[in-house]
C-alpha cells in the first residue's frame, strides 16, 4: 500500500491511539502518549503474552522511539511482518468464520484482564502463520464494568451478517463486503436472509431484531454515560457466548460447486497429471523466488507444490467454493504459507475506502516473485476474449517470472469454450502464443506434458 | 446457480421453535418500549439498546439454567450421601445479573 509522504499508511488514520507507518521497508506502529496507559495494561496484565502464545494476536518488538514520525509518541513497535494482506471480501466462508471466532476469543480473554476490544472490524484480522490473527495491537480499551460492548454493532456487521447471508442465501454474497467496508448493513442482511432464519434465536436477536432496533434508533439526548451500569459482566459473557454459538452454528459445504470438484475430474489422464506435477516441481526448482501467486489456483493442488519451497503462496480463484475447500485444507493441515483468496483475474479487487487508499487493489499488493497460471489461459483468452498480448502484459506487470501452461485450441476444454461462441479464435494458436508472450518475456524452458497436448513454459520478464 | 446447487443447507433444528417465537415477541415488546417511535439518528445507539436487551434475556436464561441445575443438584443430593461437586452454588445461581 502506498504510504503518505511522511511514511504514514492510510489504512489506520482514524485511530487516535496510534498509526502504522513504513520505514526502510518495514511496517512499524507508533503508539501515542494518550494511549500509553492502555498499552501498558495490555503488556503488563499478561493479556499480550496469553494472546500471542495462542496465535490470537500479532507479536511485536519495541524499537527505537526516535523512529516515531510524529510528536507525542510513547512507543514505536515493530509487529511481525505480514507476508500478504487480504480483505474480508476476498475471504472464503470458512476464513471469515474463523476470523469471527478469533475476534470473540480475543474479546473474552481481554475482559478477563480488564480490557475490551473497541474495534471488532474484520480488516483487523489477517492470516499470520496460517491462522487468523488480530493485527491491530491498539484495538483495546479499558473495560468499564457495567458497560455494553462497543464492538457489538461492528461484529454483527463485519462477521455475523455476511456469514449468515453466505450460509443461508448464497456464498457469493461475501462480495457485498467490497461495497460495504463498514460491514454488511443489518437491514440489508435481514432482507437477504430466508424467513426461516428467524427461527434461529441467534440470528433473530443479533441480526433481525438488531436491524429493526437500528432503523428505529434511539434518542439524540442519550449519552455514553447513560450506558453505565446497564450490563453486568455475566450478561456480557452470555452475549459473547451467544454470538460464539450463533457463528459456530453457521456452516456452508461447497462440495457441489462447479470447480471445487475440478481436481478430481480434469481432462488429464493420470499419467498427464503426474507429469504436470513433476514438471511444475522441476520448473519451480529452476528459479529462486520470494513469493508465488497461483492464479486460477482452484483448491490449491499446485499452490501446495509451490508452497513446499517455503515461500508465501497466494492461491487465487474466482470460485468461493474452491477457495473454501482450499482454506479448510490449509487450516486442517496447519499449513503456514498459503493465502487462499477469492478474486477474479478478469476484474481484480479494486482500491477502496477514503481516497481509494484504505484498501489496496490486488495488483498493487505485488509484485509476485513468480506468477503461476496453470490451465487458465483458455478461460481468459477465449472465455473473456482477451488477446495474448494483453495477457502477457498483465502477467509481466504482476511479477518478473511466469510459469504458464498453454492449452492448445484442439484441447477438449478449449473446444468446449469455443463451441458456445459465435465467432472464431484464429489467433488462438501455439505460435501466436509464443510470439506474443515472447515480446514481454524470455522463454527459459518449455516442456510438453506427457499424454496431453498441453505445454508448460517458464519465462522471465524482459528488460 | 441457486443456493441449493451450491450445497447450502440450514442445519435442522429440533424443537425450540415455540420458545424462540415467545422470546422473540417478548424482546420485540421490550425494544418497542425502549426505543419509542423516534426517527433515525445513529445506528450505533440502536445497537447499544438491542445489545442491552438481548444480553438481559440471555443473562436471564443463563441464571434460569444455573438455578435449575442447582435445584436439580439439591434434589439429587437428597438421595445421595455425598453431594456432587458439579452443581452450582445457591449464590452463583441466584446472583443478580442486572
Amino acid at each position: 500500500m502506498t504510504a503518505d509522504p511522511d511514511g504514514r499508511l492510510p489504512g489506520s488514520f482514524r485511530d487516535p491511539a496510534g498509526f502504522m507507518f513504513r520505514r526502510d521497508g518495514a511496517y512499524l506502529r507508533q503508539v501515542n502518549r494518550s494511549y500509553e496507559p492502555t498499552f501498558r495494561s495490555l503488556m503488563d496484565s499478561g493479556l499480550y503474552a496469553s494472546l500471542v502464545d495462542d496465535g490470537l494476536l500479532i507479536p511485536h518488538e519495541s524499537v527505537d522511539l526516535g523512529l516515531a514520525p510524529e510528536p507525542g509518541a510513547a512507543a514505536v513497535i515493530r509487529p511481525a511482518q505480514l507476508e500478504f494482506v487480504s480483505y474480508p471480501f476476498e475471504w472464503s466462508f470458512s476464513q471469515l468464520k474463523a476470523s469471527a471466532l478469533t475476534t470473540l476469543r480475543v474479546q473474552r480473554r481481554a475482559l478477563d484482564r480488564g480490557l475490551s476490544l473497541k474495534d471488532a472490524g474484520a480488516r483487523n484480522i489477517q492470516l499470520h502463520a496460517g491462522r487468523p490473527t488480530l493485527i491491530d495491537t491498539l484495538s483495546f480499551e479499558p473495560y468499564e464494568s457495567g458497560f455494553p460492548w462497543v464492538g457489538y454493532r461492528q461484529f454483527c456487521q463485519h462477521f455475523l451478517a455476511p456469514l449468515a447471508v453466505m450460509a443461508s442465501a448464497d456464498a457469493r454474497l461475501g462480495s457485498l463486503l467490497q461495497s460495504h467496508l463498514d460491514g454488511l448493513p443489518l437491514d440489508l442482511a435481514s432482507r437477504l436472509l430466508p424467513w426461516r432464519s428467524r427461527l434461529r434465536p441467534g440470528l433473530l436477536m443479533h441480526l433481525h431484531l438488531h436491524a429493526r432496533a437500528q432503523a428505529r434508533a434511539a434518542s439524540a439526548d442519550r449519552k455514553r454515560a447513560d450506558l453505565a451500569g446497564r450490563m453486568s459482566r455475566r450478561r456480557l459473557d452470555a452475549l459473547l457466548e451467544s454470538l460464539e454459538s450463533t457463528v459456530g452454528g453457521l456452516s456452508w459445504r461447497p462440495d457441489e460447486t462447479p470447480w471445487a470438484g475440478y481436481g478430481d475430474q480434469t481432462s488429464y489422464s493420470s499419467v498427464a497429471l503426474a507429469d504436470k506435477q513433476r514438471l511444475v516441481t522441476e520448473h519451480l526448482a529452476h528459479v529462486s523466488v520470494e513469493s508465488v501467486w497461483d492464479i486460477g489456483g482452484n483448491t490449491g493442488d499446485f499452490s501446495r507444490i509451490a508452497a513446499a519451497g517455503n515461500v508465501p503462496v497466494v492461491s487465487i480463484d474466482s470460485d468461493p467454493g474452491a477457495v473454501d475447500v482450499n482454506y479448510r485444507r490449509m487450516a486442517a493441515a496447519g499449513e503456514t504459507n498459503l493465502f487462499p483468496i477469492v478474486a477474479d483475474v478478469t476484474s481484480p479487487s479494486p482500491a477502496l475506502g477514503w481516497e481509494n487508499r484504505e484498501v489496496a487493489s490486488l495488483t498493487s499488493r505485488g509484485p509476485a516473485g513468480l506468477v503461476m497460471a496453470l490451465a487458465l489461459i483458455h478461460h481468459v483468452a477465449i472465455g473473456n476474449n482477451t488477446g495474448f498480448d494483453r495477457l502477457a502484459r498483465f502477467f509481466a506487470a504482476l511479477g518478473p517470472k511466469l510459469l504458464i501452461e498453454f492449452v492448445p485450441p484442439d484441447d477438449p476444454m478449449a473446444l468446449g469454450l469455443v463451441a458456445m461462441r459465435n465467432h472464431e479464435f484464429p489467433w488462438y494458436t501455439q505460435p501466436e502464443f509464443e510470439s506474443a508472450f515472447g515480446r514481454h518475456f524470455e522463454i527459459q524452458r518449455s516442456d510438453a506434458i506427457t499424454d496431453s497436448k498441453r505445454r508448460l513454459y517458464l519465462m522471465t520478464r524482459r528488460g | 446457480m441457486t443456493a441449493e446447487e451450491l450445497g447450502t443447507r440450514m442445519p435442522k433444528r429440533s424443537g425450540g421453535g415455540l420458545a424462540t417465537v415467545v422470546i422473540g415477541l417478548q424482546v420485540t415488546r421490550l425494544i418497542a418500549a425502549q426505543l419509542g417511535g423516534r426517527g433515525y439518528i445513529d445506528p450505533g445507539s440502536g445497537s447499544f439498546a438491542i445489545q442491552i436487551i438481548v444480553a438481559a434475556v440471555l443473562g436471564g436464561l443463563l441464571s434460569a439454567r444455573l438455578w435449575f441445575r442447582y435445584v436439580l443438584g439439591r434434589i439429587v443430593g437428597l438421595f445421595r450421601r455425598s453431594t456432587p461437586e458439579a452443581s452450582p452454588s445457591a449464590e452463583e445461581a441466584s446472583r443478580d445479573d442486572g
